[in-house]
């Protein structure tokens, strides 16, 4: 699954019987720039904010400004048959779903070169720091 | 799935079997989804009757297969809708060439600032 | 599969019937010279991975076979799971 940010709505005549009613959103996803600042080493640049819109469908009520969860390929019908009858197959060409809509992704501080957290200071373990997306 | 804009049509008489009669349409995706090959097109199979200058919503891999109802079918892109009107955060409206990675800004219908 | 590094945990009461009750965890992509691509995946984790481990994740089927192999699990949700956690690479 891929982390990502739901900046907008796309509206469009779906003419799968199955797919009535289905909600598509924009998702944006996040790249390691942008979930852990710290990081500058050649991998780590956010996204601009309109590289790498995804078109997802909604199983679940998410909103633009909502960061999600969204499954790939099979999975994603499995999500979307959630949603239909018990047993029906869905046919609706559908790669990617909403499947969770995030309430905090804890990240330990990494660092630059290794992407692995950050020594403890001297004095014995302490507690990890998460970051919080907002 | 990806945003993308049909810019053509290919005819075939000569096709394999499982993909019957069902249209296939050019597409040019918008935003940095690459095609395979270097080709900046994909083919995608049309059930929805999607004209050339359509903005279109295009499923790939698997899913794509079922929709021409097996799973046999010889497709990875197929057409699941045409959009009537996108909804953008205001804040981030496409601006031509303002970002890295917009190759083809699409022309948005009916967006509201 | 491809290698990455767990930075960490996702958590969402809103999700999916079928990932109730799956620990989600974010991990960043690396490359064959260990560098960072830049992306970013959640994975399911039933291996107890932690924050800051090397692990492998596995994508579509090879992933279900992380939680259920065999032909009968095309029901369940996932489509990337942490299949093992590294200990040491050449």
């Amino acid at each position: 699954m891929f982390l990502g940010r739901v900046t907008g709505t796309v509206w469009s005549t779906v003419k799968w019987p199955e797919a009535r009613g289905l909600k598509l959103l924009l998702v944006r996803p996040y790249r390691l720039g942008d979930l852990a600042p710290g990081t500058t080493g050649p991998g780590a640049e956010a996204t601009g904010p309109n590289d790498d819109l995804v078109v997802c469908a909604d199983t679940l009520d998410a909103g633009v400004g909502d960061d999600v969860l969204v499954a790939f390929g099979h999975a994603a019908r499995v999500a979307l048959s959630e949603k239909l009858p018990p047993g029906s197959k869905p046919n609706v060409p559908i790669d990617a779903a909403v499947v969770a809509v995030v309430d905090r992704v804890e990240i330990d501080r990494v660092d630059e070169a290794g992407l692995r957290p950050a020594e403890s200071v001297a004095g014995g373990t302490e507690p990890s720091q998460g970051s919080e997306v907002d | 799935m990806i945003l993308g804009r049909v810019v053509g049509q290919v005819w075939a008489t000569r096709r394999d079997p499982r993909l019957s009669r069902t249209k296939l349409l050019v597409v040019r995706p918008h935003g940095i989804y690459e095609p395979a090959l270097g080709t900046r097109h994909l083919v995608a199979t049309d059930e929805v009757h999607a004209g050339i200058g359509d903005d279109v919503v295009v499923c790939l891999g698997m899913p794509a297969r079922q929709s021409l109802g097996s799973n046999d079918t010889p497709v990875d892109a197929a057409i699941l809708g045409v959009v009537d009107r996108i909804d953008l955060d205001a804040t981030r409206l496409p601006v031509a060439g303002a970002a890295p990675g917009i190759r083809r800004p699409l022309a948005l219908v009916g967006v509201r600032p | 599969m491809i290698r990455g590094t767990v930075l960490g945990q996702v958590w969402a009461t809103r999700r999916a019937r079928g990932l109730d009750g799956r620990k989600l965890l974010l991990v960043a992509a690396r490359d064959a010279d260990g560098a960072a691509t830049g992306r970013v995946v959640v994975a399911i984790d039933t291996l107890d991975a932690r924050t800051g481990d090397d692990v492998t994740v596995s994508f579509g089927s090879g992933a279900r076979n992380v939680l259920r192999p065999g032909p009968d699990n095309r029901d369940l949700l996932c489509d990337a799971a942490v299949a093992a956690i590294v200990e040491g690479a050449g």
